[in-house]
């Protein structure tokens, strides 16, 4: 295999999920080991260790299949690729990470700002993020659902808010 | 005799009926709207209902379940989106009858048929649910690994087109169920130091993260915020025409059910086998198959509302979910302190009765709700997902919030939706991962016992696996396994492609 083909067989994503997962597997396989060794008179039908160790030979034996069908694939895509050119569909992902980024925020702002101030907060920023323009729908939907969320968790159903 | 008056008892009990008729209002927005599903909602629930007796909270989850899987038929008729997964199939045949102006009876044969399919699911629960606990009761721990095991593998190989991707799903999720304290010897797995992991990865933040906020993630990477509603006119439909598919309806719920109960494989799979029976066994369909025949949406709704009794069978049974939806069942029982397993009809008989109640009368407000709001919350569905999506995050939070009342679980929640988005975005299936995540502490306490028992006998391999229903069940799972590795269904087209 030269080394311009294993680079390829390298990029696809299969291949490369296959050897996260194997060494996710490694890991816990070692961790399960080493402390069931270490500790004192501990036998295997009681070791809390059993479990992640059967999990993680499993682990490994669906990660080399994985691999397989990676390097599989690879194979067959090139083999069509002359012909066929694959259609990708576009991912917002600048939109995804701002959500994320955004929600992190608000999930710290609990703790300093409190559950009713950074929820309005929250849903403002998202509604106009994600295109709402009109003011009026902004300060009432966002007020109300607040409002609402308010009084059918704490005061309906006694659920605590954080 | 005593069990029937029970059942029916409930029919009468106007608090019960109220919280079902709550639930199942909730599922059919839940249900019709796209980007909301039922295992959100009933993940959410979960939360919500921590607090509340189990009775109530169960025939509230009961709505939801029953009315949420039909009214996803509401949107795929109307929008072509599918509101939920089981509503895949009935886009094929339900959205060109509403292109050419008959959408109202779409609806109508759509509504009819999912009470059709979901009394006859809840009836065959009720009349094999205790033959099979009996069965079950005779299982050694090894048995209860065993059947863990298989529903796993059957899960992990049915829910992906990939044979690795969904055990390596299910793989996932077991090391995530071992997180925390062990609880034979009781000292700390996979913590890391972490304090607050040392109480295991809650099921329910878990949960509302992977169906929840994912699903938030996965519409905004896509961008599509808006969509398209058919009209709705109404169109008298005769009775007698409406009920000419009953008993062609009757198999598909056959169907149905047994596809449902066979872990893992659920609404989607079951919808699209009856589906495809019913383009073989229906001579001279209304209208070719994919043009708007009404054949299509009745096979499509009869089965894929059959599902619900048949996952609620291994679930009730053998502790083992059919679906997502029944694996938060689940852990709603749990939450409740009780057991579900081979000895919960003995002795929960109660509770087995208001689950068949609740599925029965959400039977009924499916038709109720179907017929009467179903065409007229057209407008509900084209709620702007820009102004729907920020609501539901709030909603995330507060219901992954409310059970433990730790801030930890919050955190938890927005992890496991990025990890949920990010697995969708792999293909790699959730299901597994969220019945692992459940099945995990059982199976892990279950094998240990297993191997302690036997560690005292001289043949320890015939003491693992010497006995009939052992041996019956690692073959079944071995089976399951091998039928489907790559290289033996390389030519056979998959149910999901």
């Amino acid at each position: 295999m030269g080394n311009n083909e294993k680079r390829q067989y390298l990029s696809n994503s299969k291949v490369k999920e296959s050897l996260l997962f194997i060494t996710i597997a490694i890991v816990i396989l070692l961790y399960s080991l080493i402390n069931h060794y270490t500790t004192k008179d501990l036998q295997w039908g009681l070791s809390p260790y059993l479990f992640p160790l059967l999990v993680s030979v499993f682990m490994i034996s669906i990660s080399i299949s994985l691999f397989v069908e990676g390097i599989k694939d690879e194979k067959l895509r090139k083999k069509e690729e002359i012909n066929k050119v694959e259609k990708k569909e576009k991912v917002y992902w600048k939109e995804v990470i701002f959500v994320i980024f955004i929600s992190l925020v608000y999930y710290l702002a609990m703790d300093i700002i409190g559950f009713i101030f950074s929820t309005t907060l929250f849903l403002v920023i998202l509604f106009v993020f994600l295109g709402e323009r009109r003011k009026w729908i902004l300060v009432l939907i966002s007020l109300s659902t607040t409002a609402i969320i308010y009084f059918i968790f704490s005061v309906l159903l006694h659920v605590m808010l954080p | 005799m005593e069990s029937i008056i029970d059942v029916f008892s409930y029919f009468i009990d106007i608090r019960f009926q109220f919280f079902v008729l709550i639930g199942a209002t909730a599922g059919l927005f839940v249900g019709a709207i796209p980007g909301l599903s039922v295992t959100m909602a009933t993940a959410l629930l979960v939360s919500i209902t921590y607090s509340w007796n189990a009775l109530d909270a169960m025939a509230t989850i009961m709505g939801v379940f029953v009315v949420g899987v039909f009214s996803g038929a509401i949107s795929a008729i109307l929008i072509n989106i599918p509101g939920a997964p089981s509503s895949v199939v009935t886009t094929l045949d339900g959205y060109p009858l509403a292109k050419k102006g008959r959408s109202y009876e779409a609806l109508k044969y759509a509504t009819v048929y999912s009470f059709i399919g979901t009394t006859f699911g809840i009836l065959v629960l009720w009349v094999i649910a205790k033959p099979i606990s009996n069965v079950a009761l005779k299982f050694t721990p090894m048995d209860s690994f065993l059947i863990c095991l298989f529903g796993l593998a059957t899960v992990g190989t049915l829910t992906s087109k990939s044979f690795s991707k969904g055990l390596m799903s299910a793989m996932i999720g077991l090391i995530l169920s071992m997180i925390g304290i062990d609880s034979v010897m009781g000292t700390p797995r996979l913590t890391f130091g972490i304090q607050d992991l040392q109480a295991g990865i809650g099921t329910v933040p878990a949960l509302v993260g992977l169906f929840g906020f994912a699903e938030v993630l996965t519409v905004i990477s896509e961008g599509n915020l808006t969509a398209q509603v058919a009209k709705v006119e109404k169109n008298l439909i005769n009775t007698r025409n409406m009920l000419k598919y009953f008993p062609q309806s009757i198999y598909y719920a056959a169907i149905g059910t047994f596809v449902g109960a066979l872990p893992g494989a659920g609404g989607p799979v079951a919808a699209f086998l009856a589906y495809g029976q019913a383009t073989k066994i229906t001579k001279n369909p209304t209208a070719p198959f994919g043009e708007g025949a009404v054949e299509g949406i009745v096979a499509s709704e009869t089965a894929n509302n059959a599902c619900i009794g048949g996952a609620l069978i291994p679930m009730l049974t053998l502790a083992i979910p059919g679906d997502a939806v029944t694996a938060i069942i689940l852990s709603v029982f749990y939450v409740h302190g009780l057991q579900p397993g081979p000895m919960f009809i003995q002795t929960n008989p109660e509770m087995f009765h208001v689950i068949l109640a609740g599925g029965l009368i959400g039977a009924i407000w499916v038709l109720i709700l179907g017929l009467g709001l179903g065409p007229k919350i057209s407008k509900i569905i084209n709620v702007p997902k820009r102004l729907l999506l920020p609501v539901v995050t709030v909603l995330c939070v507060i219901g992954s919030f409310s059970g433990n009342n730790r801030m930890f679980d919050v955190g938890l929640m927005f992890a496991f939706g990025i990890l949920g988005f990010f697995m969708r975005r792999l293909e790699y299936p959730v299901a597994p991962l969220t019945l692992a995540l459940v099945l995990g502490g059982t199976m892990d306490a279950n094998f240990r016992r297993a191997i302690s028992l036997a560690s005292s006998e001289s043949n320890k391999l015939l003491a693992l696996f010497g006995r009939p229903i052992t041996i019956v069940l690692l073959v079944l799972t071995i089976f399951v396994l091998v039928s489907n590795l790559p290289f033996l269904r390389n030519k056979e087209k998959k149910v999901f492609d």
